[in-house]
């Protein structure tokens, strides 16, 4: 074959590409060095963490997995999952937790959620009971969600839930209206058993912002009069349970006498309603005191004073640097809590985002 | 005229006002024991604004059970007495009894005086309820003033309808044969003295939506008190959107009672001892609602269930999903006449209002529309109306006229009548007709062979029409052929049949409100029902605390049962409107803003003084005309209007004189918008606002508002009226017309500026003249 000849009056090709060539490398070094030293905004959510945190613990049917506790799903979880979802504006994956929840969990008789279930047997509700504190935390996420995307529907199965909750999970004490853990087994002969850590104070303000109630003001003041009252051991900690007696408080019976992986959640929730509150000081004068012993430790036994022999999560010492800058009233950015890591538990992973979507909320300058 | 009571009147009628007021507050509270009041904790109710119609009884009313009463007086016409008179002789009264109520037991108590004329041991007064003898008694001569007290069995009386009590005379003066007409034939019943008592207690409610209309119930004896909760708002800072909503269901509430006065409350909570009404989108209402029936709220939304701890009275729920949709629940139960289901909560996924051109065909008051022919079946005569006897009835229409009907229209309206009357008639038998109770034209009734008309014409002039609502009343007057003395009287003949098919035609009316009015007010709401949907009315409501706003609904409330429409679209809010609007404005005295008193006849200082009008010489209504005005006059074809008149005198008081428990209106041309109305409601504070508006709702205040000017306290004799500052002609701002309108109010004024310019012309052509004349020269 013959081979064609190119004509004498053509360019020659690299005389031509050369300069095309060098502008696009100049270009996009130049872009890469714009990507890698644009000043970031500190307070923004990394999407890397929320993508990691969808591969490692979201099913694609919308569950949430619980890895720490052999791969159950609770209502917890999927009100965690449904709260980050809408903070990382991910609608596709706040509808598929919801779909899920609703489907899987929520009882047709009273618009609450079963709290556990098992995957086992191609899966089924492992306690018909409600949890509290998952009920909360889907109420306000589906009320988040509403605003977020302006869903009637979502607003009106917050409704619900809240309709329910203040009318079937409350209980009068001596220091005021105090939250059921659950419907059913927390009223006992000796007083109401409560679990501080499910008081979720900043839903309690949004929730009564858009749904008011008489109950809700008594319902905080409760809260505020439970925390005020329930600190035990040298640290003035508050336990994981609590018993509410008819004029005193208590470590509940038959549950472990101290601060730890529910109690833990207690000074995110203050903090994230409101970082002047002074009952945050007693859990940062703890800290202060255990860092100064060069072990954080993830439970405390109120009872002897004692540190529990595993470390702290990685989400739970996100918690405490949280409660450190509010009291001592520093700055603190979301750059400044370390990403996620691949090897990280469900429940840390979800105690590292919630206090980053809290900084950004509290601490972030507001923008008009 | 000017009806101002006299100062002395003024102290005596408000000592009579409180001391009437203060024990009959609390009046249908105490049937709820409060122990019944949970889960939700509810405050207490406050008194009613003013109790006009209900009396607290003895003391002697079974546990749970009050005692109420009702005058007579509330049953029938304002003024009218009850005379009964010839030998035979009924008057019928239609006694109201509510399905709300228990009724333990019920008495009436009965005044009443005879003609001393009257043979007693055959003269008797029988009173019937629902056609059965309750009591007996003999009219005797010698004792002619009887006070009596008659049991009414319950079980006689029908809750679901008006039950019909008859008092029913046989009067003879003789036992000789007699004229049964003869005029000493009379007994006198006195509606004022004489009232209902009941025992009753509350029933609890069914909660249907589809029997709101008998739950808010113009069968109640006392004014009908509801309170309207948006949940979680305060005194003084509710949204003009929560104005509209709260104004809208107090008047759908107000048309259900029909012209029954109501009292409405308003605040962030629910109140116990009466109804409730609950506002809001879905989420400020969760505390109200179950979890299935906010899933149910997908739309605008109402729902009605027995108040929490009082199954005696219901909680109404308006919601939606946003605020328009809550604003369209509103508005379905404003039309509460329309039948809602026959469940606990509905949902409206749509309502249909009606365009501005179609407007009247939803005005309960609908004017007649001009020219235009309707039969009198579309009045409201259903059947042919027969009449048989001597003195025994009429036919009577009711017709609505446009409220700017104008009082010098020389027009006729037409009757086309269509009737028979019976053979044998005495030739003085005549048909009259009235129109307002006075009479107007008649027919003869002078065949006797008996006679059919059909398209009879009779005209009736525009000018005996008013404004408004207006009775038609045709009336046979048959007299037998043999009324001689000691005969027998054939009166079976004499029989009256008019046919249904009769026309009323209505001419080409002239339209010209004089404005302000305020007997155009109270019988029209005009100017503030030109539109019925209240689009061209605004309120400033210059009080924000909710007493005053309470007050501004049962006004409204009472214009909208005037009017016959619920004003939706009226524009509420407390800051002035910005578009031509007729204007009224609510609120105590110290705040009414300067602004809205720029135009008015009154300075806001002398607004909050008591004022006695002492000019008492009479002004002439027509100006009085001299033959050059005559010709003037013949060729303008147009007559002397009635002059303007003068502003009276007036004194005013010091620190003694300022407002005490008065409330005063005054209306005057709007300072935001010419030829428009403003009208303006105040007292010396909110309390005393809401009471006096409250009183104005009952007719013996409403119906005798007069001239631009009203004061009253808590007693009816206190309303005193007046005339004061300029009129003006309804939205006539064109500056032609409005000279033309003020030459004709005063025609010397026409003379003098006619000479001026004639004289002008004439200096002016005389100069032109002089020039011309220069230049040829």
């Amino acid at each position: 074959m013959k081979r064609r000849r190119r004509p004498p009056h053509a360019p020659r090709l690299r005389g031509r590409w050369l300069p095309v060539a060098s502008g696009v490398g100049a270009f996009l070094l130049l872009a890469l060095l714009a990507w890698l030293l644009w000043p970031r905004d500190p307070y923004a959510l990394p999407g890397g963490d929320w993508r990691l945190f969808k591969k490692r613990f979201l099913a694609t049917d919308g569950r949430v997995v619980d890895d720490g506790n052999g791969g159950i799903t609770h209502s917890e979880g999927q009100g965690y999952g449904m709260l980050l979802a809408v903070a990382f504006h991910d609608r596709a994956a706040f509808d598929r937790m919801w779909t899920w929840t609703r489907t899987h969990l929520q009882r047709k008789e009273d618009f609450l959620f079963s709290w556990k279930w098992t995957p086992e047997d191609g899966g089924a509700i492992g306690d018909p009971n409600n949890a509290t504190d998952g009920d909360l935390l889907l109420a306000w996420a589906l009320l988040r969600g509403s605003r977020e995307w302006s869903d009637y529907k979502y607003k009106q199965a917050a409704g619900q839930i809240v309709i329910a909750i203040l009318e079937k999970t409350t209980a009068e004490t001596y220091l005021g209206l105090q939250l059921l853990p659950g419907i059913v087994g927390f009223q006992k002969p000796e007083g109401v058993v409560v679990n501080p850590s499910y008081y979720v104070f900043p839903a309690f303000t949004e929730l009564a912002a858009t749904f008011p109630s008489d109950k809700w003001k008594s319902l905080h003041s409760g809260a505020i009069a439970l925390l005020g009252a329930a600190q035990f051991g040298r640290w003035k900690l508050t336990p994981d349970w609590t018993l509410v007696a008819p004029t005193w408080v208590a470590f509940a019976p038959g549950h472990d006498r101290i601060f730890g992986y529910n109690a833990i959640r207690v000074p995110l929730h203050i903090a994230w309603d409101n970082p002047d509150s002074k009952l945050l000081k007693p859990f940062a004068d703890f800290w202060q005191s255990a860092s100064a012993a060069n072990w954080d430790p993830a439970t405390v036994n109120l009872e002897f004073d004692s540190f529990g022999p595993y470390a702290a999560l990685p989400g739970m010492l996100a918690v405490r640097e949280l409660t450190l800058a509010c009291v001592k009233k520093t700055k603190l950015t979301v750059s400044e809590i370390p990403r996620l890591d691949k090897e990280e538990s469900y429940f840390s992973a979800s105690l590292k985002l919630l206090t980053k979507v809290a900084i950004r909320e509290r601490f972030a300058p507001k923008r008009n | 005229m000017v009806n101002w009571a006299l100062p002395g009147q003024w102290g005596a009628a408000l000592a009579l006002g409180v001391a009437m007021w203060i024990p009959n507050g609390n009046a249908q509270i105490g049937t709820v024991p409060a122990t019944q009041l949970a889960p939700l904790t509810l405050p207490a109710a406050r008194p009613p604004a003013a109790p006009a119609l209900i009396d607290r009884g003895p003391a002697s009313a079974p546990l749970g059970a009050s005692t109420i009463r009702l005058p007579l007086r509330q049953l029938i016409p304002a003024k009218d007495p009850i005379y009964l008179m010839t030998a035979q002789s009924t008057y019928t009264v239609f006694m109201p009894v509510s399905p709300r109520y228990n009724v333990r037991s019920i008495k009436l108590h009965l005044r009443f005086t005879n003609s001393i004329a009257l043979l007693s041991e055959r003269s008797t007064l029988r009173v019937v309820i629902n056609d059965k003898v309750i009591s007996q008694y003999y009219l005797t001569r010698n004792e002619p003033d009887h006070t009596v007290d008659m049991e009414i069995p319950v079980k006689y009386l029908d809750p679901h309808f008006s039950n019909q009590l008859q008092f029913v005379v046989a009067q003879h003066y003789t036992l000789e044969c007699e004229d049964p007409a003869s005029p000493e034939l009379w007994t006198q019943i006195l509606p004022d003295e004489s009232y209902f008592e009941a025992v009753v207690s509350w029933n609890n409610v069914y909660p249907k939506l589809s029997l709101l209309r008998d739950l808010i119930d113009q069968k109640l004896w006392n004014p009908y008190q509801f309170n309207i909760c948006f949940p979680g708002s305060t005194s003084g800072n509710l949204s003009p959107t929560q104005l509209a909503w709260g104004s809208i269901v107090t008047q759908g509430a107000a048309l259900n009672l029909s012209y029954r006065p109501l009292s409405v409350n308003t605040g962030g909570s629910l109140v116990a001892g009466m109804d409730n009404v609950v506002i809001g989108q879905m989420s400020e209402l969760t505390q109200y609602l179950t979890a299935t029936e906010i899933g149910a709220i997908n739309n605008s939304f109402i729902a009605i269930k027995p108040l929490p701890g009082d199954p005696t009275h219901f909680l109404l729920i308006i919601s939606g999903t946003n605020e328009e949709q809550v604003g369209q629940a509103a508005y379905a139960f404003s039309l509460i006449n329309f039948p809602l289901p026959d469940s606990q909560f509905a949902q409206i996924d749509r309502l249909s209002i009606p365009q501005k051109d179609q407007k009247d065909f939803w005005l309960r008051h609908a004017p007649v529309k001009d020219p235009g022919i309707y039969s009198f079946r579309q009045l409201g005569m259903e059947k042919n109306n027969s009449i048989q006897g001597w003195n025994t009835g009429s036919a009577q229409l009711e017709t609505y006229m446009p409220g700017d009907l104008s009082q010098d229209d020389g027009s006729n309206i037409e009757l086309r009548l269509h009737f028979a009357y019976g053979a044998a008639f005495r030739d003085d038998s005549v048909l009259n007709v009235f129109v307002n109770h006075e009479f107007q034209t008649a027919v003869r009734l002078d065949d006797a062979r008996g006679a059919m008309h059909y398209g009879h014409k009779l005209y009736l002039p525009v000018k005996a029409f008013q404004p408004g609502r207006n009775v038609v009343e045709i009336a046979p007057k048959m007299v037998p052929l043999e009324t001689n003395h000691c005969m027998m009287i054939q009166n079976e003949n004499l029989w009256f049949t008019l046919y249904r098919d009769s026309d009323f035609v209505v001419p080409h009316l002239q339209k010209k409100a004089r404005l302000p009015s305020f007997t155009l007010f109270s019988e029209t709401a005009f100017p503030y029902s030109a539109t019925p949907d209240g689009e061209d009315l605004a309120v400033l409501m210059a009080g924000k605390d909710n007493t005053t706003v309470a007050a501004a609904w049962m006004l409204l409330a009472k214009m909208a049962q005037i009017g016959g429409s619920v004003l939706y679209r009226a524009e509420i809010s407390y800051t002035p409107p910005k578009g031509k609007k007729d204007l009224l404005v609510v609120g105590p005295i110290d705040t009414i803003p300067d602004e809205v008193m720029t135009s008015a006849p009154v300075t806001p200082s002398q607004l909050g003084r008591m004022r006695y009008i002492v000019n008492v010489s009479p002004t002439p209504e027509a100006t009085a005309i001299g033959p050059i005005e005559e010709i003037l006059e013949k060729l303008r074809g147009v007559p002397a209007e009635r002059s303007e008149r003068e502003q009276p005198t007036t004194v005013e008081m010091g620190m003694t004189a300022q407002m005490l428990d008065d409330t005063m209106a005054i209306s005057y041309e709007s300072p935001y918008a010419r030829a428009r109305q403003v009208t303006v409601f105040t007292a010396k504070d909110a309390a005393t606002l809401n009471r006096g508006i409250f009183n104005l709702q009952d007719r013996r205040y409403w119906d005798n508002l007069d001239g631009n000017l009203a004061v009253w306290g808590t007693d009816p004799s206190t309303l005193a009226t007046a005339r004061l500052g300029p009129e003006f002609i309804y939205k006539v701002d064109n500056p032609l017309k409005r000279t033309q309108n003020r030459f004709n109010r005063d025609p010397l004024l026409f003379v003098t500026v006619l000479f001026i310019t004639i004289a002008a012309l004439a200096v002016l052509l005389r100069v032109l003249l002089k020039k011309r004349g220069k230049k040829s020269a």
